[in-house]
């Protein structure tokens, strides 16, 4: 969502705070399809699609702490009704230095039989 | 009603470090490379008092609405171009290192939130040269050297 050529669309949404108390600042974004890089697959197909969601950026560092993403249109022959992603970065000791590194993330689909339900 | 299913995904960093293991160049900031595999930084084991990563969670809070009032355009605009930079610079920025990807997966057939857990996979990523690899250790909690069942 960074790279220049997804010319992605951020708004401030909300601050919010860290467990330590730094402040975050919370901008929604959204890239779309056309600028997208975000690829779904399922057994022999797979797609491009455009993307949007939050990521919280610590104010004090410019290191983002969470990202969401949630694909959008996705295509009605495709077998995903719904693809959701959420990443929690936080801080990682490695050789006595501290690194930003993916903690731990959540990925949902709901299949197409939903899209009806 | 169709499935809806969920994939959690840890990275757990336990333990001491090796001797071994590399580090980016602490003026310029930049990685150097290592070729030999020997040197990546192991990480497993049990995990030290100052490290413990089992379990941890990011814990983020919410504002009151008005406590923090929306920054005006030329600020978010650095916010976004400070974020941007670091975001570009990230994986040159990242030393070698090994460390265990616990995925477990949940389906909900009904769609009302009846989650069964389907199953768990412990695999070891390897992060090298800026090059990210994985192998199987665990599937349910079983020694396995399959790849990930779909």
């Amino acid at each position: 969502m960074f790279a220049p050529s997804s010319k992605t669309e951020f708004t401030w949404k909300e601050a919010g705070s860290l467990g330590d108390g730094g402040t975050l600042q919370v901008l929604s974004y959204r890239v779309a399809r056309e600028n997208a890089t975000l690829n779904l697959s399922e057994s022999n197909n797979t797609i491009g699609v455009g993307f949007h969601g939050q990521v919280y950026i610590d104010a004090a560092t410019s290191g983002v702490r969470r990202v969401t993403i949630e694909a959008d249109g996705l295509p009605r022959n495709f077998s995903m009704h719904a693809a959701a992603m959420t990443v929690d970065y936080d801080y990682v000791a490695i050789s006595g230095r501290d690194y930003l590194l993916p903690l731990s993330s959540t990925v949902r689909l709901q299949d197409i039989a939903s899209r009806s339900s | 009603m169709g499935t809806t299913t969920e994939r959690g995904l840890d990275f757990r960093i336990d333990g001491t470090e090796s001797a071994a293991a590399t580090s980016p160049d602490s003026a310029n900031g930049a990685v150097q490379p290592q070729n030999d595999a020997s040197e990546l930084a192991t990480i497993s084991g049990q995990p030290s008092e100052s490290d413990r990563h089992n379990g941890r969670r990011l814990v983020i809070a919410s504002m009151p609405a008005g406590a923090v009032p929306p920054p005006p355009p030329d600020e978010l605009e650095t916010i976004v171009a400070g974020a941007r930079k670091r975001a570009l610079d990230y994986s040159n920025s990242l030393p070698n290192f090994l460390c265990i990807e616990v995925t477990s997966r949940s389906a909900d057939q009904s769609g009302n939130g009846n989650w069964k857990h389907r199953d768990s996979i412990a695999e070891r990523l390897t992060y090298h040269d800026r090059q990210e690899s994985r192998s199987t250790l665990e599937v349910n909690s079983k020694r396995s050297s399959l790849p990930v069942p779909k």
